[in-house]
C-alpha cells in the first residue's frame, strides 16, 4: 500500500464548496478531461502538484453523485449492457451543469480490446 | 481486476490514527444528522440531509461552511451507533484498518454511507443488501411536506377529448373518435387510460367465453396537434392510428412499440422523415400492412443515382431480428429495400452540429429545393476532425461484432439529462429556457423533455436509451407493399413474394427514415471501398418488383 | 420505484454567482495567468480556477470576445518577446554564410553559427510550445463550447501558429535586404539545417537532438491553422528541399566515387550511406522521411551507375564472380534487389558468366593433353585396363584412358562450376528463385551444348560407382550420386544418357565392379527425379541379374542331385539377360560384329555339355525360350597346374604350382586348347583362331592378356612383342610364377570407356533411329487421339510429350510424318492447307 514517494500518488482528493473532500483512484478520474488536463504530469498546476482539486462551484451533495459516477464509470469502463446510475431528481440539473463543467457529456472513448 | 481501488494511506499524520473520523471529532451538525441516522435502519447515501433543498441546513451548505478534512462519506459524522448494521459498515470504511486484519479477499461493492465506491471487506447484512440501491426511505426523513405534482391542467378541447375517451372506456368501445376536435395538445392522461380499454365481448348462446384482445383505433386527424402524445405509444393494442393533417413535425421512435398496430397514416403532416424504429414494424411477420405517409414535406436525395455498393455493411450496423414472426399461408405486409444515405451529422452535447453536414432545423421553413439533401457512399464516412481526434480507438472499435453492444457507462451528462427531462414542471423548463440557469443550451433539455414526453428514444445502434443524440443522419428507401403467398404443389411448398412500390412517382420512391445514435461511435458501418471493377446491381428497384423464390 | 417518488421532490436550482462571471473580473484573472505561464510562475495558479473563469465567460455567450482577445493577448506577447531574441540572432553574417557559403567561412566557424541559431529557435519553439499547451488546458472548456461550434480551429492551433506565421515566415527584412530574393527565417533555417546535414555527412559531428527538435517543431506545425493532415510544415516545405538536397549531394558523391574509386568501394559505401540515411531519420529527422530518403540514395548512387560500376574492369562483376567476392556480391544483391525488383544486371550478368565459363571447361579439355601420364595418374589409375599393364599398354589402351580422363574431368569441372555458382547463390544472393532458374538455364544450355555431355555424365557415374564402392562412406556415395542427379537434370538428350547408362551399367553388374545396393539407389533416384519410364531397363537388368543368381543356385542343386560325378567338374555360374533390357554390345550383338550370321564360337566339349545340361535345365520350367551364349561377356576360373620345372632344384619352379586363372570366357575355351598340346609345341593365331572361331579382334586382345601382361603370362608368344600380330605363334609357358595363388588375368574390354568417334556416331545413328520410333510412336498416340491436327498443333504436341526424354528436332519429326503418311497411319486433310487426319 505504500506508494513510492516519487511517482505521483495513485489517488487524488477531490474537494466541494463546503469543505467535503472525496479521495478517489486517479484513474477513475481520467473520464473528464477537465481534470485530466489539470493534473497532467509536467504541467505543474497547483492541482497536480498538491493532488488536490477544489471545485468552489460544486456542493458537497453534487461532488458526491459526481465521485460516485466517476467510480462507477471507472468499474465499468470496459463492460457490456451497463445499467444506468441512478440519479437524484433533486440535483439533476446540478449533476448536469457539473457533467457539462467536467467534459462527462460524451460517451467515454471505447476500449480498444473486446469487452 | 488487480488494480482493484484501495484506500491510500493515510495521505497526512493531520489526524490521530486512534481516533476514527466521525467519532473523535466534534461536528457542529452532528447531532442533527444523528437524528436522521438512528429514525432509519437503511444506510443510504441519496436519503442524506443534504440531498433536499427543503432542509434548512442546506442553505449553509450551499454558502459554505469550512469543514475540516475528513475522508470517508462526508455526512458519516455520527458517533458510532449502537445499530449493527451502521457500525459494521462505519468500521469497514476507515480506510488504515482495512488490511492489517482482515486478509480476507473484497469485493467491489458498493458502500451507500460513503460517495465512493470503495471496497469492502464482507457483505452487508441481508438488509443493506435489500436496500442498497433503492433511494425511496429518504421519504420518511424528509421534514416537509411534498408537493402533489399539480394536476395537468387540460385545455377545453382536451377536456372533451378526455369525455370521449372516457366514454369509450366504460363502454368497451374499441373505436376512437377524436378528430377534428381542435386539438392542439393531447396530454398524456388524456390517453392513457385507453391502454385499460377493454372490449365488451359478444356473448352468444353456447358458445363459451373466450378472452379476446382488444383492437383499438384511434382517430385523431384534422387536429393541430405539432406534438405525438407519447402515451399513445403505450396502449398496447392499438391497432389503427390515423394522425392525418396533425401538423406533426417528427414522429417518436417509441412508435415502434406499437406492435399490433396493423394500419398508420400519417399522410398530411410536416413531416420531414420518419423514425428508423418505423421499420422494426415493417419485419417480416409484423402487423403492420397499410401505411400511409404521402404527402409529407420529405427530404429527398439530391441526386437519384446512389450506389449501391456496400449496402449489405450499412445494413449491418443495426441489429436485425433474424428471428421474425412464423407467417401464415399468406401474409400481406410491408417492407423497404435500402437506397441511399446521408452523412452523418455529429453533435456535441450542447446540440451543435460539429459536421460539416448539418440537416436544417425543424422549425425552418423549407422550400422543395432546400428540402434536397446530399448523400454519402456507404464506403465514405465523414468524421469531423475534431471527433477522429478525441477518440483514439474510433475506428479501431467499429470492426467487431461487440460493437453493436454499448460499451461502458451512459455519459453522466446523459443520465443527468434524463433524470431532469423527467422531472421537469413546465415552469422549471420556462425557466431554463430563459436562461436563468447556468446551463450552456437550454434547447437539449427542452429537446430532452419532448423525447420523454413523446415516449423516449434509443440509440439505432447499440439500443441504449438517449436523448441527446450525438449523431444523426437518414437513410432514404423505398417503402414496398409485400404480399407472400405459399401453396403446395407436387408435395413441395412454393413461396410466392409479390412487391409493390408504394408511392406513384419517383419523387416518392424515396422516403427518408432518420437513424439516431447516442455517442460519436454510433454511426454507420463504413463499407470497404470498392474495386474498380465492381458492377453494379439492379436489386429489383426498377424493373422486377416480382419475385418468386422456392423453399421446401 | 424510486423514481416515482423522486418525481415528487422538487428540483434543486444549479445556482451562478452573475457577478462572479462578469467578463472583465474573469478576463482579467485569466490575462494574468497568461503573463505568469509565459514568465513559468503558473505552479502558483489553480488550473481550476482559470477553467472556471474561461467556463464562466463561455456560458455568457462571450466565447467569441475571449477567443480574439486570447489571440491578440498572444500576438502582443510574442512581439514583444518572443520575436525580439530571434530576430537578434539572424545576424549579417549568419544569413550571408548559410545561404551563400562564402568561401572565406570555415566549416567549423559554420557550424558553430548554425547550431547557435537552431538552439535560439528550438529554445523559444519550446517555451512557446509548452506556454501554448497549458493556455489551451485552460482555455479547453471554450474549445470544446465555442471554438468547435463556430468551426474555427482551436485556441492552440491559433496560438501556436504565432510561430509559424511571425517567425517562421517573417521576412529576413533589413538583414537580407541586398539580396534579389526575397528571403524569409523559414528559408534561412532550412538552409542551415541542410548544412549541417552536409558536414554529418562529410564526417562531422553535430548536435543531433537539436536539428531532431527543429524537425519535430516543423511537424507541429501546419501550413494553416486549420491543421489539415497532411499540410505539416515538414512534409510541405522542408522535407522537399531535404530531399533535393539529397539528391545533389548523391549525384555528385557518385560521380566522384566512379572516377576515383573501385566497384568494391562503390557497393560498400552506398550501403553505408544507406544505412547512415535510416539512422539519420531515426534519430534527427522524421521516420516518415526514410523511404524517400532511402528512394533517392538507391536512384542516385546505385542505379545511376550501375552499369558502369559492374562494367569496371578488375572489381566489376565479372571479377566479382571470378574471384569469388561473397561480400561484395552480398551487398550488390542487397542494393540490386532495392533497386530493381527483375535484378535484370545481375541476372545477365550471372548468365553470360556461367556459358562463358562452361565453354571454358570445353575449351580447355580440348587443349588438355591427357596422353600425359601424370594427367591419366589422377583420373585413371583405379582404371582396370592400366592395372599391371606395362607401358606399352600403356600407349595402346591411352587414347580410351584418355577419354575417360576427360570425361571425369569435364563433369568435375561442370560441378565445380556448379558448386561455385550455388555457394555464392546461398551466401550472397538470399537464394534468389529469379537468380537460380536463370543460372539454372544457363547451365543447361552450355551442357547441352557439349555434343558428349550425355556419354561423360553416364561415364563419370561408371567411374564413381567403380570406385566408389571401396573406401567410401555412404554419405560421400550420397554426395557423388547427388551430384550425378544434378548434371542429369541439365541434360535435354535423355534418352541418349539412358542409351550409356545401359551400357555403362550391364559391364558393372556382369563384371560384378560396383555394389547393387547403391546401384539400386542411383537407379531410384533417377527415376524419382525422371519417372518411371527412363529406368525400366535399368530395373529389368537388375531384376536379370536376381533371376539368374537364384536360377544358378537351383541349377547347382539340380546337378547335385542328378549326383553327377564328373571328375572334371565345372561349376556354372548363369546370369540369363532379357535381350531388351540390355545393351546390345553385350548382347553379342555390337557394332563391331561381323554382319551376316552370328559366328558362334567353338566351345571345349566339357563346356559344350555343360551348356547342353544346363540349356536341358531351364526349359524344363520355361519351354519355348531360346538361350543363346553370348561368349564375349563373362569369365572362368581356372584351376591350373604348372608341374615342377626338372632341374630346378630351388626357387618356385622347383615346385609344382597350383593357380586359379581367371579370365574371359575366350581365355578359356583358348587356354583349354593348350591343355592337350604337347609340351614345347605351339600353336599360331590363324589356328587358334580355326579352333575356337573367336572373332579375331577379341582373340588379339585375349591372347594379349594372356601373353603380354606379365602377371598372368601362362602363354609364350613368339615373337616377344607388345603387340599381338596374326602371324604370331603361342605355347604353354610352363615356367610361370607367381606369388599370388588367385590370378585375375587383365580384362581387354573393346567397350572402351568412352567411345571413340567412330563409335560414337554409330551410337548416334542408333539412337536417332530409336528416336524416330520414339516420334513415331508419339505422333500415332497424339493423332489417335486427337484424330486431326494441324501440322503446328501436332509439332507443338509431339514435343511437349517427348519434353521429358528429348528435345526432337523438327525436320525429324517432319520426317516421320512423311513416313507415316506414306505408311498410311496418316492422311492429309483435302482443303486444309496442312492438316493431317488419323487413319484407323
Amino acid at each position: 500500500m505504500a506508494a513510492n514517494r516519487d511517482e505521483p500518488s495513485k489517488y487524488v482528493t477531490l474537494i466541494s464548496n463546503d469543505g467535503f473532500e472525496f479521495v478517489l483512484l486517479r484513474e477513475a478520474t481520467v473520464v473528464s478531461p477537465t481534470i485530466k488536463a489539470m493534473l497532467r504530469d509536467g504541467r505543474q498546476w497547483r492541482e497536480a502538484t498538491t493532488g488536490r482539486c477544489e471545485f468552489p462551484d460544486i456542493s458537497g451533495a453534487v461532488l458526491e453523485k459526481v465521485v460516485e459516477y466517476f467510480q462507477y464509470w471507472y468499474k465499468n469502463r470496459d463492460k457490456l449492457d451497463v445499467p444506468d446510475m441512478d440519479i437524484p431528481v433533486e440535483i439533476c440539473l446540478e449533476l448536469l451543469v457539473a457533467a457539462d463543467y467536467l467534459g462527462l457529456d460524451s460517451k467515454p472513448p471505447l476500449p480498444s480490446h473486446g469487452a | 481486476m488487480n488494480d482493484e481501488p484501495t484506500l491510500p494511506t493515510l495521505p497526512s499524520p493531520r489526524w490521530p490514527r486512534e481516533s476514527p473520523f466521525g467519532v473523535g471529532q466534534k461536528r457542529s451538525r452532528a447531532a442533527h444528522t444523528d437524528t436522521h441516522a438512528s429514525s432509519s435502519n437503511a444506510p443510504s447515501s441519496s436519503d442524506a440531509v443534504f440531498s433536499s433543498d427543503d432542509d434548512p441546513a442546506l442553505d449553509n451548505y450551499v454558502h459554505g461552511r469550512r469543514k475540516k478534512r475528513y475522508v470517508g462519506t462526508w455526512y458519516d459524522q455520527q458517533p458510532a451507533s449502537s445499530d449493527s448494521a451502521d457500525s459494521a459498515i462505519g468500521d469497514e470504511t476507515r480506510p488504515g484498518r482495512m488490511p492489517l486484519s482482515r486478509p480476507r479477499r473484497r469485493q467491489f461493492k458498493r458502500q451507500l454511507d460513503s460517495g465512493v465506491w470503495m471496497a469492502l471487506d464482507e457483505a452487508p447484512t441481508d438488509t443493506d443488501e435489500n436496500d442498497s440501491l433503492d433511494l425511496a426511505p429518504a421519504m420518511p426523513r424528509l421534514a416537509l411536506p411534498v408537493p402533489k405534482p399539480p394536476r395537468s391542467m387540460l385545455s377545453p378541447e382536451e377536456e372533451t377529448a378526455l369525455a370521449v375517451v372516457r366514454r369509450c372506456v366504460d363502454e368497451g368501445r374499441e373505436m376512437v373518435d377524436l378528430s377534428e376536435l381542435g386539438l392542439k395538445t393531447l396530454s398524456n392522461s388524456v390517453v392513457e387510460s385507453l391502454s385499460n380499454l377493454v372490449p365488451i365481448p359478444t356473448v352468444m348462446k353456447d358458445v363459451a367465453f373466450e378472452h379476446k384482445d382488444p383492437s383499438i383505433k384511434l382517430f385523431l386527424s384534422r387536429n393541430p396537434l405539432k406534438q405525438f402524445p407519447g402515451a399513445i405509444a403505450n396502449i398496447e393494442h392499438l391497432t389503427v392510428l390515423t394522425l392525418r393533417a396533425t401538423r406533426l413535425t417528427e414522429l417518436p421512435g417509441s412508435i415502434a412499440s406499437l406492435k399490433n398496430l396493423q394500419s398508420l397514416n400519417v399522410a398530411s403532416n410536416s413531416l420531414r422523415y420518419l423514425p428508423g424504429e418505423l421499420l422494426e414494424l415493417m419485419k417480416k411477420g409484423s402487423a403492420l400492412n397499410d401505411l400511409q405517409f404521402h404527402p409529407n414535406p420529405f427530404f429527398q436525395p439530391r441526386d437519384h443515382s446512389p450506389s449501391g455498393h456496400g449496402r449489405a455493411e450499412y445494413e449491418m450496423t443495426f441489429d436485425v431480428d433474424a428471428d421474425p414472426q412464423p407467417l401464415g399461408n399468406s401474409w400481406n405486409g410491408l417492407t423497404t429495400s435500402l437506397l441511399s444515405r446521408t452523412p452523418v451529422q455529429f453533435f456535441n452535447s450542447a446540440r451543435s452540429s460539429l459536421s460539416d453536414f448539418s440537416l436544417p432545423p425543424l422549425d425552418e421553413h423549407l422550400t422543395a429545393d432546400s428540402r434536397k439533401i446530399e448523400h454519402e457512399d456507404f464506403w465514405d464516412l465523414a468524421v469531423p476532425k475534431t471527433i477522429a481526434a478525441s477518440q483514439s480507438h474510433f475506428q479501431a472499435s467499429r470492426d467487431g461484432t461487440q460493437r453493436q453492444r454499448p460499451v461502458g457507462a451512459t455519459s453522466l451528462h446523459e443520465l443527468a439529462l434524463r433524470a431532469a427531462a423527467r422531472a421537469l414542471q413546465p415552469h422549471e423548463l420556462e425557466f431554463i429556457k430563459q436562461g436563468e440557469y447556468p446551463i450552456r443550451n437550454p434547447d437539449v433539455v427542452e429537446r430532452a423533455v419532448r423525447i420523454h414526453r413523446a415516449g423516449g428514444q434509443k440509440c439505432c445502434v447499440c439500443k441504449r436509451e438517449t436523448w441527446n443524440p450525438l449523431t444523426e443522419w437518414l437513410e432514404f428507401r423505398e417503402v414496398l407493399r409485400t404480399h407472400v403467398s405459399t401453396s403446395v404443389e407436387d408435395g413441395e411448398s412454393r413461396t410466392i413474394e409479390t412487391l409493390v412500390r408504394l408511392g406513384n412517382n419517383v419523387d416518392e420512391c424515396y422516403v427518408p427514415f432518420v437513424r439516431k445514435g447516442c455517442s460519436w461511435a454510433c454511426i454507420p458501418l463504413k463499407a470497404p471501398a470498392p474495386s474498380p471493377e465492381v458492377v453494379e446491381s439492379g436489386d429489383m428497384t426498377d424493373s422486377e418488383l416480382s419475385s418468386a423464390s422456392q423453399s421446401s | 420505484m424510486a423514481s416515482r417518488a423522486n418525481k415528487m421532490r422538487p428540483i434543486r436550482r444549479p445556482i451562478m454567482n452573475r457577478e462572479a462571471s462578469e467578463f472583465e473580473p474573469c478576463w482579467i484573472l485569466l490575462r494574468d495567468a497568461l503573463t505568469d505561464i509565459h514568465t513559468k510562475n503558473a505552479g502558483r495558479l489553480s488550473f481550476e480556477q482559470l477553467y472556471r473563469a474561461s467556463y464562466k465567460i463561455v456560458l455568457r455567450k462571450k466565447g467569441e470576445l475571449l477567443y480574439d482577445k486570447v489571440r491578440t493577448f498572444e500576438e502582443e506577447w510574442f512581439r514583444d518577446h518572443i520575436m525580439p531574441p530571434i530576430s537578434e540572432l539572424i545576424t549579417n553574417t549568419l544569413v550571408s554564410v548559410a545561404l551563400f557559403h562564402p568561401p572565406a567561412s570555415s566549416m567549423h566557424e559554420r557550424r558553430q553559427m548554425s547550431e547557435k541559431f537552431l538552439r535560439g529557435i528550438r529554445d523559444s519553439w519550446e517555451e512557446h510550445n509548452m506556454s501554448m499547451n497549458m493556455i489551451a488546458d485552460i482555455l479547453m472548456y471554450l474549445d470544446r463550447a465555442y471554438t468547435a461550434e463556430s468551426k474555427k480551429p482551436s485556441i492552440f492551433a491559433t496560438t501556436i501558429g504565432l510561430f509559424r506565421d511571425h517567425i517562421l515566415r517573417n521576412s529576413l527584412g533589413a538583414v537580407a535586404q541586398d539580396f534579389d530574393q526575397p528571403y524569409i527565417v523559414f528559408d534561412l533555417l532550412t538552409a542551415v539545417t541542410l548544412d549541417l546535414i552536409n558536414m554529418e555527412r562529410d564526417g562531422d559531428i553535430i548536435d543531433r537532438s537539436l536539428l531532431l527538435k527543429i524537425t519535430s517543431m516543423l511537424e507541429d506545425l501546419y501550413e494553416t491553422d486549420e491543421e489539415i493532415d497532411n499540410q505539416k510544415l515538414y512534409t510541405t516545405i522542408f522535407e522537399p528541399k531535404y530531399i533535393d538536397n539529397s539528391r545533389v549531394f548523391y549525384r555528385m558523391e557518385c560521380e566522384r566515387l566512379l572516377r576515383e574509386s573501385n566497384a568494391s568501394t562503390w557497393l560498400r559505401h552506398a550501403q553505408r550511406r544507406l544505412n547512415e540515411e535510416q539512422d539519420r531519420c531515426d534519430t534527427t529527422l522524421s521516420i516518415s522521411t526514410a523511404d524517400k530518403i532511402a528512394k533517392v540514395v538507391e536512384t542516385e548512387l546505385v542505379s545511376a551507375k550501375l552499369d558502369e560500376f559492374l562494367a569496371l574492369d578488375g572489381t566489376g562483376l565479372k571479377s566479382m564472380i571470378d574471384n569469388d567476392r561473397i561480400d561484395d556480391l552480398t551487398i550488390l544483391y542487397s542494393l540490386i534487389s532495392r533497386v530493381d525488383k527483375t535484378k535484370h544486371v545481375l541476372k545477365n550478368t550471372l548468365q553470360t558468366r556461367v556459358m562463358e565459363l562452361g565453354l571454358e571447361i570445353e575449351q580447355a579439355l580440348k587443349r588438355t593433353d591427357f596422353s600425359a601420364p601424370v594427367t591419366v595418374a589422377g583420373a585413371a589409375d583405379g582404371d582396370e585396363a592400366m592395372e599391371g599393364g606395362d607401358k606399352s599398354k600403356v600407349q595402346t589402351l591411352s587414347a580410351a584412358a584418355q577419354q575417360t580422363a576427360a570425361a571425369i574431368k569435364w563433369v568435375d569441372d561442370v560441378l565445380q562450376l556448379k558448386d561455385k555458382f550455388d555457394t555464392l547463390w546461398s551466401t550472397c544472393f538470399n537464394q534468389d528463385l529469379v537468380l537460380q532458374s536463370a543460372v539454372t538455364k544457363s547451365f543447361s544450355e552450355f551442357i547441352n551444348m557439349f555434343a558428349r555431355s550425355s556419354e561423360y555424365v553416364s561415364l563419370f557415374i561408371d567411374d564413381n560407382l567403380k570406385r566408389g564402392i571401396k573406401g567410401k562412406t555412404e554419405d560421400e556415395v550420397d554426395i557423388v550420386l547427388d551430384k550425378a542427379i544434378v548434371l542429369l537434370r541439365y541434360l535435354t538428350d535423355r534418352d541418349m544418357f539412358e542409351r550409356y547408362y545401359q551400357k555403362h551399367l550391364a559391364r558393372r553388374l556382369l563384371h560384378g565392379k560396383s555394389e547393387i545396393h547403391i546401384e539400386k539407389e542411383m537407379v531410384y533416384r533417377m527415376k524419382s527425379e525422371m519417372g518411371n519410364h527412363f529406368t525400366i531397363k535399368f530395373e529389368g537388368m537388375f531384376k536379370d541379374m536376381e533371376l539368374s543368381r537364384d536360377l544358378t543356385d537351383n541349377y547347382r542343386d539340380h546337378i547335385r542331385n542328378l549326383g553327377d560325378t564328373d571328375t572334371r567338374k565345372v561349376d556354372l555360374n548363369i546370369n540369363v539377360l532379357t535381350t531388351n533390357n540390355w545393351p546390345p554390345e553385350v548382347m553379342g550383338r555390337g557394332s563391331s560384329q561381323e554382319e551376316g550370321a552370328k559366328m558362334e564360337c567353338i566351345y571345349p566339349s566339357a563346356i559344350k555339355r555343360l551348356q547342353e545340361s544346363f540349356f536341358k535345365y531351364y526349359l524344363k520350367d520355361r519351354s519355348g525360350r531360346v538361350l543363346t551364349w553370348v561368349s564375349s561377356a563373362g569369365t572362368a576360373d581356372i584351376k591350373c597346374v604348372f608341374p615342377k620345372i626338372p632341374g630346378k632344384e630351388t626357387g618356385p619352379l622347383s615346385k609344382e604350382r597350383r593357380y586359379e586363372l581367371n579370365v574371359s570366357t575366350y581365355g578359356m575355351i583358348v587356354l583349354m586348347l593348350f591343355n592337350d598340346l604337347p609340351v614345347g609345341e605351339s600353336l599360331g593365331f590363324e589356328e587358334l583362331q580355326a579352333k575356337t572361331n573367336i572373332p579375331a579382334p577379341d582373340l588379339i586382345r585375349t591372347l594379349a592378356s594372356l601373353s603380354v601382361a606379365p602377371k598372368a603370362r601362362v602363354l609364350l608368344k613368339d615373337p616377344l612383342t607388345k603387340n599381338v600380330k596374326t602371324t604370331d605363334k603361342f605355347s604353354y609357358n610352363a615356367q610361370f610364377v607367381s606369388k599370388a595363388i588367385k590370378i585375375k588375368a587383365p580384362t581387354i574390354s573393346n567397350l572402351s570407356k568412352v567411345e571413340g568417334d567412330d563409335e560414337r556416331k554409330e551410337t548416334e545413328k542408333k539412337n536417332d533411329q530409336t528416336r524416330a520410333h520414339v516420334v513415331d510412336a508419339a505422333i500415332v498416340r497424339i493423332m489417335k487421339q486427337r484424330k486431326q491436327l494441324t501440322h503446328t498443333q501436332l509439332i507443338t504436341e509431339v514435343i511437349t510429350q517427348l519434353a521429358n526424354r528429348f528435345k526432337p528436332e523438327i525436320p525429324l519429326i517432319k520426317k516421320r510424318i512423311e513416313d507415316l503418311l506414306g505408311r498410311e497411319y496418316l492422311e492429309r486433310v483435302e482443303g486444309e492447307a496442312s492438316s493431317y487426319r488419323y487413319l484407323a
